[in-house]
């Protein structure tokens, strides 16, 4: 494995610059005394990165991590996809230049169902297949405030779909984005990123920003080395006000919105009633839509708040065989009750309405013109604190009803004890599932056309109305320790039992029609288990110097009846994964980060494992002027990360190199 | 390949080229510092560029005591000051975790994790000449003197005017040009 030791050389090479350059900057730190500078020094004093370890990220009996907006532009990644490569536990495949397929804990798919994903707490999956176009799921990266990721299920509190995590992209609130930034990225792969955001004050207590964004992005190659046509060029834009009541310093308001346009391609195998009855052709992908969401939130008392949050949501998606477009409303409440005794109980509830208009193409028939899907939940949880500050019990449930399967329920109970204010541990048992999509339930689809005794048929994908949740019974145990104030220790194991995992099964065909028709049906047959454990280290080695290093195991062993076929299969997601990260911050001015990256290979797809080494450097030229220059997937030459050869989407993922320069001012 | 490789070295190795540069150019010209640092230096601050009315109950003893309440967030930066000096008076720190602890602190840091506190706390402190200083959102909005924020990479100081007037303090000009002053609804109507 050669890659392997140009690797180790490399990170020899960089242990020992780090080393000698550490020990410089040593000396220069310790005479530092904050004490002895001025307010305006202090004032003027960049903060640097503190330990990740939140108390909230302590606290809490569930595997979580906060990608803060530091790591995340010390990433290098331009896309939010490509910045959850860090997160551990979390699989981040890329298809090609604007699709991503991203899991937890298995499941891996393009249409990766198992995963709820939240933007500023609306929900971006998309019914029809229950997945999320990572395509049009962007903003300004600057002004994410952190991503929290939890692994397994947080249905209790979000609901269906988060069944194996929850993506949680929280934006700054527009106090934090004050005046002007303007950057400009220029690169081989991300030909141009340009973006620019006003923040203002709106009267004496309010504050508000607009964004814009355009992007560019090249084709790249499928593994035939041909030009794969999956190109991409997007705009966006936004806003966001926040402010606070006028009687009573206890209201927030915040009304955000967003609208995007992209224009991507990619190859695609079209089916046709004529020979070669397959082709392959370029198809032109334009994505347009927008949201608009209003939140409230009042503290009723020292430690009980309500909060209301609604939003509309558009979206329309034209491509070859598929073409529609979306409206969804959301009315979510949240009423955190005083504590009471040894209980806190939170309450809510949610009603989302979904209302599609589908176009019916060749190869896609739809039952009417539109299908509406209304859901509507309501959750409590109460901790209870059975040994102040060291055992807590906390119970949960969500309850709710979706037009297709009726009512579920998804509860939740986990214990945590802390041994000292340094160590956690805990453990959990919940309840969650994944409802249908409407492609298992309502859709019609023409799967592919072959020649047969002389004439055509077709496999055609038929709706089953019987179709239910997929469930998931998942047990975890955890255990963080803050070893010294600069060491932090994460470690997760869990153990997922699922049932009506969805498979995909032949009926009888029927040969009396032309093209004789060959049905597929999803119905519920697969089950299966998972486990595995998820580590995570971080270690504030120097001042100036953090270093992290996460690895994760998954073990799948999905079974379903001879003759049908898993829609996700086990060898879907890699077995080990494993990264190691560096920040370094050579000079007050300087800050150079190096990530290195393993995923063990996809026996499903035939991916073989891969190394990957993003490398940032960032130059602060004058206060307000950085230059960024970033360099990802060093070394390696190319590779898949997704899906067969033969898949014609698929490209390969190649060194990509950019330069960025942002203003602050 | 080899082509790749050595235009990978020289980006990765060009920035370390260019430190040698930068130490040297722009060494001194900025600071950046852990947050709790800079914070515990602020804190420090006030104490030098706010006056304490003459007659307040703390501004006569040797010592001036500096509270934190709840546990003491600072790591390990907070500490230092003990031993300090602020107008020849010397610093001491306590950490405090009951509300009738803090009418010897002259400055009370109200820790986060205790902001569900605040509300008792404030009941306390109102007409005592104790600076109160926290850094959870809208702290200064219920009626805490001094929140400190964060703004991109820097932190910022709001400063709640009406109840450090109230408290007959005074915030000296200089201390004064850097902060954002806020004007909270008075509480209560």
């Amino acid at each position: 494995m050669s890659s392997g030791n140009r690797f180790n050389g490399l990170i020899v090479l960089y242990i020992l610059i780090g080393l000698v350059y550490g020990m410089g900057q040593a000396r220069a730190e310790e005479n530092i005394d904050n004490f002895a500078l001025s307010p305006e020094q202090l004032l003027d004093a960049k903060v640097m990165s503190a330990s990740k370890t939140s108390e909230k990220l302590l606290d809490a009996p569930a595997a979580i991590y906060v990608l803060s907006n530091e790591d995340i532009m010390r990433s290098g990644a331009t896309s939010i996809p490509e910045a959850l490569r860090i997160v551990p536990g979390v699989q981040v495949t890329r298809i090609n230049a604007n699709s991503w397929a991203i899991s937890v804990r298995g499941f891996n798919s393009t249409i990766s169902d198992k995963l709820l994903v939240l933007i500023d707490g609306r929900q971006v999956y998309d019914p029809l297949y229950s997945g999320v176009y990572w395509d049009v799921q962007d903003t300004m990266l600057e002004d994410v405030d952190r991503i929290e990721v939890i692994r397994g299920p947080g249905a209790s509190l979000w609901g269906a779909n988060a069944v194996n995590g929850v993506i949680n992209v929280i934006t700054k609130t527009a106090k934090n984005t004050q005046g002007d930034l303007a950057s400009v990225a220029l690169g081989n792969q991300d030909r141009s990123i340009v973006e620019e955001r006003h923040g203002g004050k709106l009267g004496d207590d309010g504050y508000w920003r607009v964004y814009g964004k355009y992007l560019q992005r090249d084709d790249g190659k499928t593994p035939q080395r041909a030009d794969a046509y999956d190109g991409m060029t997007a705009d966006r834009g936004g806003f966001r006000a926040d402010w606070k009541g006028n009687d009573t310093a206890r209201d927030n308001f915040t009304v955000q919105g967003d609208m995007y346009n992209n224009d991507t391609s990619s190859l695609t195998n079209v089916s046709t009633f004529t020979p070669p009855y397959s082709q392959t052709q370029v198809q032109n992908i334009t994505a347009r839509g927008g949201n608009l969401l209003g939140r409230w939130n009042r503290t009723l008392s020292d430690d009980s708040r309500v909060t209301v949050q609604s939003y509309v949501d558009y979206t329309a998606r034209d491509q070859l065989s598929l073409g529609y477009q979306r409206t969804t409303f959301d009315l979510d409440t949240q009423y955190e009750l005083p504590s009471w005794n040894r209980h806190k109980v939170i309450v809510g509830g949610e009603y989302n309405y979904a209302g599609d208009q589908l176009a019916t193409t060749q190869f896609v028939t739809i039952p009417g013109t539109t299908i509406d899907i209304q859901n509507i939940s309501g959750f409590i949880q109460d901790k209870i604190t059975l040994e102040p500050k060291t055992w807590f019990l906390t119970l949960g449930t969500k309850l709710e009803r979706n037009d297709y399967t009726k009512f579920e329920v998804e509860p939740n109970a986990s214990l945590q004890w802390h041994p000292d204010e340094k160590q956690m541990v805990w453990t959990s048992v919940s309840r969650a599932v994944r409802t249908p999509s409407q492609i298992e339930h309502d859709l019609t689809l023409t799967a592919g056309i072959f020649p047969f005794g002389g004439g055509l048929a077709e496999y055609q994908l038929v709706p089953n109305k019987a179709f239910n949740s997929e469930t998931l019974v998942a047990y975890e145990v955890g255990y963080r320790n803050q070893l010294t104030p600069k060491l932090m220790l994460d470690v997760t194991g869990f153990y997922n039992d699922y049932n009506k995992l969805s498979a995909i099964a032949f009926l009888s065909p029927n040969l009396s029609v032309s093209p004789a028709i060959f049905p597929l049906i999803i119905n519920n047959d697969g089950i299966g288990e998972t486990h595995g454990i998820e580590t995570l280290l971080e270690w504030r080695a120097h001042d100036t110097l953090n270093l992290s290093t996460s690895y994760s195991l998954l073990d799948a062993h999905l079974r379903n009846p001879a003759g049908e076929t898993p829609v996700t299969s086990q060898g879907s997601s890699p077995e080990h994964q494993f990264n190691a990260r560096a920040l370094w911050d050579i000079t007050k001015n300087t800050e150079f980060d190096t990530t290195l990256y393993y995923v063990s290979s996809l026996p499903s797809y035939n991916v073989d494992h891969y190394w990957r080494f993003d490398v940032h450097w960032g130059w602060r030229i004058i206060n307000g002027v950085q230059f960024d220059l970033v360099g990802q997937n060093l070394f390696d030459g190319s590779h898949r990360e997704f899906l067969t050869p033969t898949s014609v989407n698929t490209t390969e993922i190649t060194p990509s190199i950019y330069g960025k320069l942002t203003w602050h001012f | 390949m080899a082509f790749l490789i050595r235009k990978i070295f020289l980006v990765t190795l060009l920035p370390l080229l260019m430190i040698s540069f930068q130490s040297s150019a722009y060494g001194d010209m900025d600071i950046s510092l852990h947050e709790q640092e800079i914070k515990a230096g602020l804190l420090y601050n006030f104490l030098k560029y706010i006056d304490w009315p003459p007659d307040s109950t703390t501004a006569n003893s040797s010592r001036v005591t500096i509270c934190v309440f709840g546990d003491d967030p600072f790591n390990e930066y907070l500490k230092p000051m003990e031993g300090r000096s602020v107008n020849q008076q010397g610093i001491a720190l306590v950490t405090v975790h009951t509300i009738h602890e803090v009418s010897k602190c002259r400055l009370l840091f109200v820790n986060s994790s205790q902001k569900e506190q605040w509300p008792q706390i404030i009941k306390y402190t109102t007409g005592k000449n104790i600076l109160t200083v926290s850094d959870f959102e809208n702290f200064a909005d219920s009626g805490g003197m001094i929140e400190f924020g964060r703004k991109d990479e820097h932190i910022s100081v709001y400063l709640n005017m009406g109840a450090v007037t109230t408290a007959h303090m005074h915030v000296q000009e200089r201390l004064l040009k850097l902060v954002t002053i806020v004007h909270p609804p008075t509480e209560g109507g």
